[in-house]
Formats: C-alpha cells, sequence, structure tokens
C-alpha cells in the first residue's frame, strides 16, 4: 500500500459521524454502508483529505496497535471502498 | 348531570395523557357533575382478557400467519408469550407489569385497527365504517350493554387525534342507535380542525348531537346547563373561537401521575404562528396567550420533589419567558424536571441554556425541521441555517441537551442533498441532542401552503397510498423517488438507533453504580429448543439465543446481581426492554 496516497469519497458519497454508530450514504445507488469504530475513524479522516501514512498514525494510536496491524486495517477499508466505488484517488 | 367522557380507540397513549381532557375533566366535577372517565382502549384490552377464547383466538392466528416451519423458535416464543398472557385479568394488571404498551401495540393494533379503519386520505363517510369487519361487534356489543345500565344524561366524546375519528364515529352511531335519549357531544383538536360542513352532515345523519370546536369549558358549561333545563344551545355559537381565561387552567399533582409526563397549560397560539405548514395554531382563538407567571409557578410547585416529567404545553416558549420561568423556579426552590417546545432564536443564549439546566429544564424539544435554507424558507420558519447552527453551539457551550430534536423531510422543494444537510448537522450536534424523531411532511388544508399551490408549484397526487397522519391531509408529488426516501429514512434510523444507544449506555452505567443489587429484570420470555437456550421478551418482539450459562443464571430466583453480568449482557436486556430505561432514570432522580 502506498501510504503517501490520498482518497476521498466520491460524488455523492457521504460519511456521517456518530462513534461507533456511523454510516456512509451513498446517493447515486441509495445504499447506506454501516461502519465498524475502526472503519469510522478511517473515514472521519479521509474526510479531511489526509494522506494514509497520516491515517495508519491515527489508527495506530487510537487502537494501541502496531503499525503493521495499523496499516492492515486501513488497507482492508481503502480495498473494499475502491471495490464499491465509494472512494476515489485525488492526485 | 351523570356525565361519560370517553377516548375512543385506537390511542396508545392513556387518558391522563391529554391534557384538554383532564382540563374539562376537572371543570366539570367543580361543577358538581359526576363524571365517569371511560378509555375505550382499556376497555378493550379489559374485555380480550376476560374473554380468554378471544385471546387464544388472536395467539393461535399469529402463530399460524408467522409461516415458515411450525416449530421455529419464535412460534415458540409466540406460543409462551400468549399463554403469559392468559395470566392477566385486566389492564391494570398489565400497567402494573410494564406489559400494556407492548400488548396493545402487537396484539390491540396488530389485531383490530387495520380492520376498522379505512385509512382514508379524507374524513370519512357513513359507508366506509367497518365495524363489521373488525372483529370487534362482541366488543361493541358488550359496552354498549355497559352503557345502558349507566343511564348517562350526556356523553362526551373526545378525538384528539386523527385515527380516532373513524372509531369514534362507529362508537357514537352505535350509542345513538342503543341510547337515543342520550345526549352525545363531540369535540377535541380533530374536530376542531374538521370543516363544518362535514361535522353538519354527522349532526344531521344521527351521529351526535353537537360538536364543540376550540376550548371546550366554557361551551361546555352552557350547554350542559342548557340541556338540564330541557333546552339547547345554538351549535353554531359552540364552533366559534373564544378566548378562555387560561390562569383557570390549571392540573393538580394526583400520585397515579409518578414517574410519567404530567402537561402542564402554559400558553395558547404560538409567538411565531407564521409556519407555512402549521395546523395547531388553528386550535385556538390565534391569539398568543400566556399564562401569568405566579399561576405557572404555583402549579408547578405541587410538583417539586415528585418524580413526575413536566411538560409544558406552549407551542413554543420565548427565551424572556424562559429566563423569567426558570429564574422563578430557582428562587422559589420548586424543584422539577421539565420540559416545553423551544423554538430557534438568537436570544437563547449559553447563559439562558445554563440557566434552564440549572432550573431542572431537561426535556426540552426543538423543531429545527431543517438546516436547508431553501427548505427553511419554504417551511417559512423566520430562521435560517447560520441560526440553527448558533443556536446549537450555544446550547453545546452551555453543555446543555436538548432532549429532543424534530426534523421533517419530504418538502417538494428538496432533493437529496438538501435533505442529508440535516443529518450531516445532528451528527455535528450529537453530543448536544437527546433525542431525534423526523416526520414525512404533510399539507394539509387551511393552511398556508394548501391554499397557495400553485405559488410553490406543488402538484396534488389524489391517487397517492401514501397514509395520513393529519386531518385534511392533500396528498402531494414527493421530489424524492421512493428509493431516495427509503434511503433518508434509513439513515435518519440510524441516526436515531445512535441516540437510543448512547440512553442505553448511560442506564447501564447508572445500573453498575449499585452492581451488588439483584438484577432488576423482568418481562422475561426464557425456553430452549433442540439445544438451543433462547431469551424473548413480553415487552418486545425480538428473540435471542443465548449461552446456557446465561440460561441458567436467568432462570434463578431471585436473579443473580448486576455484577455477574457482562456490558453486553445488560445492553441486550435493555434492548429486549426486560431493564427499564425510565426506572433507572427514576432511580438516579431519586438519588
Amino acid at each position: 500500500m502506498d501510504l503517501n496516497k490520498v482518497f476521498r469519497f466520491s460524488d455523492g458519497v457521504q460519511f456521517f459521524a456518530f462513534d461507533e454508530q456511523s454510516f456512509i450514504v451513498d446517493s447515486s445507488s441509495c445504499a447506506v454502508y454501516d461502519l465498524g469504530l475502526s472503519s469510522a475513524l478511517i473515514s472521519a479522516h479521509l474526510d479531511g483529505w489526509r494522506n494514509l501514512a497520516v491515517i495508519v498514525g491515527v489508527v495506530k494510536e487510537y487502537f494501541n496497535v502496531s503499525s503493521a496491524a495499523g496499516a492492515e486495517a486501513v488497507a482492508k477499508f481503502i480495498k473494499l471502498m475502491e471495490e464499491n466505488n465509494l472512494i476515489e484517488e485525488t492526485i | 348531570m351523570k356525565l361519560a367522557v370517553v377516548l375512543p380507540l385506537f390511542s396508545e397513549r392513556e387518558f391522563t395523557d391529554f391534557l384538554g381532557i383532564n382540563l374539562i375533566v376537572n371543570c366539570l366535577r367543580k361543577q358538581g357533575h359526576e363524571v365517569d372517565c371511560l378509555d375505550l382502549n382499556v376497555a378493550l384490552v379489559d374485555f380480550i382478557l376476560t374473554e380468554k377464547t378471544i385471546l387464544q383466538k388472536i395467539g393461535e392466528a399469529r402463530v399460524s400467519a408467522f409461516g415458515g416451519a411450525e416449530n421455529s423458535p419464535y412460534h415458540e416464543y409466540l406460543r409462551h408469550y400468549y399463554k403469559h398472557l392468559a395470566e392477566y385479568k385486566n389492564a391494570k394488571q398489565l400497567k402494573d407489569s410494564h406489559l400494556y404498551d407492548y400488548f396493545f401495540q402487537s396484539v390491540i393494533l396488530e389485531s383490530f385497527a387495520g380492520k376498522l379503519i379505512s385509512q382514508s386520505a379524507n374524513p370519512v363517510g357513513n359507508s366506509q365504517l367497518n365495524e363489521e369487519q373488525s372483529g370487534l361487534a362482541e366488543f361493541f356489543s358488550s359496552l354498549m350493554g355497559d352503557f345502558e345500565k349507566s343511564v348517562y344524561e350526556a356523553v362526551l366524546v373526545s378525538i384528539p387525534h386523527y385515527n380516532q375519528l373513524e372509531p369514534g364515529l362507529i362508537f357514537v352511531k352505535k350509542l345513538k342507535s342503543i341510547c337515543p335519549d342520550v345526549k352525545i357531544i363531540i369535540g377535541g383538536s380533530t374536530i376542531t380542525l374538521l370543516d363544518d360542513q362535514v361535522l353538519l352532515d354527522y349532526v344531521k345523519n344521527g351521529y351526535f348531537d353537537y360538536y364543540v370546536k376550540y376550548t371546550a369549558e366554557d361551551k361546555l358549561t352552557a350547554l350542559l346547563k342548557a340541556l338540564s333545563e330541557g333546552s339547547g344551545v345554538e351549535q353554531e355559537w359552540l364552533a366559534r373561537k373564544v378566548d378562555t381565561d387560561i390562569d383557570s387552567q390549571t392540573m393538580v399533582y394526583r400520585p397515579e401521575q409518578n414517574r410519567s409526563a404530567v402537561p402542564i397549560l402554559f400558553s395558547r397560539g404560538c409567538y411565531w404562528g407564521k409556519c407555512s405548514y402549521c395546523t395547531y395554531i388553528q386550535l385556538d382563538s390565534g391569539k398568543f396567550t400566556r399564562k401569568s407567571l405566579d399561576v405557572l409557578l404555583d402549579e408547578l410547585e405541587q410538583f417539586s420533589g415528585k418524580p413526575v416529567r413536566i411538560s409544558l404545553i406552549t407551542e413554543s416558549l420565548t427565551p424572556a419567558d424562559a429566563r423569567s420561568l426558570a429564574e422563578g423556579i430557582l428562587k422559589r426552590r420548586i424543584k422539577v424536571r421539565w420540559g416545553s417546545f423551544i423554538r430557534v432564536n438568537a436570544n437563547f443564549d449559553a447563559a439562558l441554556f445554563s440557566l434552564l439546566r440549572e432550573s431542572g429544564c431537561i426535556f426540552s424539544c426543538v423543531g429545527v425541521e431543517s438546516v436547508n435554507d431553501k427548505i427553511l424558507s419554504f417551511f417559512n420558519k423566520g430562521y435560517k441555517r447560520k441560526e440553527v447552527y448558533q443556536f446549537f453551539q450555544a446550547a453545546s457551550d452551555a453543555n446543555y441537551r436538548f432532549y429532543q430534536v424534530n426534523f421533517i423531510y419530504g418538502a417538494p422543494v428538496a432533493n437529496l442533498s438538501d435533505e442529508l444537510e440535516n443529518l450531516a448537522f445532528i451528527s455535528s450536534f450529537r453530543k448536544t441532542i437527546g433525542n431525534i424523531a423526523f416526520f414525512k411532511f404533510e399539507i394539509t388544508e387551511h393552511t398556508h401552503l394548501a391554499e397557495n399551490l400553485d405559488k410553490y408549484d406543488i402538484k396534488l397526487d389524489p391517487q397517492s397510498s401514501v397514509t395520513a397522519v393529519r386531518v385534511g391531509n392533500l396528498p402531494f408529488v414527493y421530489s424524492l423517488s421512493e428509493d431516495e426516501m427509503n434511503l433518508l429514512e434509513q439513515a435518519y434510523a440510524r441516526a436515531g438507533y445512535y441516540f437510543v444507544a448512547q440512553d442505553v449506555k448511560l442506564s447501564i452505567k447508572a445500573l453498575q453504580g449499585a452492581g451488588d443489587r439483584p438484577l432488576p429484570l423482568s418481562g422475561d420470555v426464557l425456553f430452549s429448543q433442540a439445544g438451543q437456550f433462547y431469551l424473548g421478551s413480553l415487552r418486545t418482539p425480538f428473540l435471542a439465543p443465548i449461552s446456557p450459562d446465561l440460561f441458567q443464571a436467568l432462570s434463578r430466583t431471585p436473579k443473580p446481581p448486576v455484577r455477574e453480568f457482562s456490558e453486553g449482557n445488560l445492553k441486550q436486556f435493555f434492548d429486549l426492554k426486560l431493564l427499564d430505561r425510565e426506572a433507572t432514570f427514576w432511580e438516579t432522580f431519586a438519588d
């Protein structure tokens, strides 16, 4: 995973922070996706247009896990979101 | 005179919840009338619990209607539920065990309401009354027998909510046929909002003798006096707007109000009064009238230290009144937990929110409706997005939490993106909001919007299958598609669940604070089937598979202490309503 990459939510996709009940709405497909706590944390920072290195750092610190575990959680989330066209890479 | 005041089917709220009815009963009793209060909802529950064969039939129908494999865990749960219900003799026993509400929803409403009410968007005509198909013929027959024996001189029927109109009409029509000499007088908010011609047709067709609109105390006093003297009064006068002395409309504390909401009237009319969709302002004289502060404080003083929620009845409390009231409560050392509707207004600053919190105002409700400027302008709320954010920021700065914040979705001018702004707002202020409620937008007759449909380019949709909540509904074409509407409702529901979960967390914390006491769990349905253990509830339709250890612990009498259960277990018990958040709140209050 290239940690310098920056992603943003695709058009029509919006993140709503409600702590452990956070969710994402995709207006184009009229779908709602529930997020776990770590996904919500990643989404909140994704919304702020931070690069993946920053987000991995936040996850690592928040959950008190190793860098590798933090990076794995972020990579898994990004992959899932990309597969569903919910996020796109920014330049 | 010997009178009956009747609340018709189908109301989930209790007789005592309705301020107007209580004020009328108090007034009539003060005048020396003998008044019986008859809640037909309670009467129906009593009837079903007495006629066990009916309950048994309902139970069997529910089990067979569930479908799937006949011996599924849910079938077993339903059998347990109905077997348990058969042990109760009347509504009071159900209420004492906090089982009434779910029984009413799952048995009464599910089994009868849909069949009795035609769900027409418009007031019903004679041909639409469905009593014969409702399965309630036996109940009405028994009820009429009771009325025949009681020999009332007049029966007053209140229709607070629109869904009670049809059942109310069925009741009065039957009563008139059995007791033709009894004078029947009908009133309540729904009647006030109905057209006179519709109501006069009902009078002509023998449903009732008189209808009373707006505040009824003075009119009923005159009407009953005239009836006792063998005369009557002009119907036109009974339908006119009136001014009633608001200082005389007070409530008295009664111990049975403990742990419930007590409605106390503070004002009539609305100081804003310009929302384009609002019908509430048509319920009274139209003037904004307030009770004297001293009268209100005297009224509140009776409730000092009592475990009740004071619900101030006002369309919206002004900032100046909020300040005077909070200062008065603190000065007179009145210990109450109270709330009111509050409108977004820049004069509510952090200092005022702090004062409100200090005075016990923890149940305030704000009808924000939207934070989108286009929608706010369409609703003519008189404020913009910027003011809403400032208002909530002031509350947040004062560490004040609104008990409930209301939103309206589905305005014809809104697109999905406009609507989702509300969710972003709720998310931003989630620590300042206790709960949310969201309502689908309706346009009703006689409102500013209804009278300016062309101006706002609103297209009516007479073929709409949307069920009306309010009287005089004018179905219109929504701008959101069905999928978008569903998406929005799902998003609101998720946000709503967040607030429920926060409340549950607080309740768990309070419960764990007294970890040595036995778990105060009740209403549980425990059973095993094919080697799996299940926990169900007499208060929700939910059923959860549980571990053998938990099954054993819950089977013990008395229950093990709270500390023996994990946070996850306690959350599950609250979700199943086997633990009571309300009771936990009042225990904290008592401390």
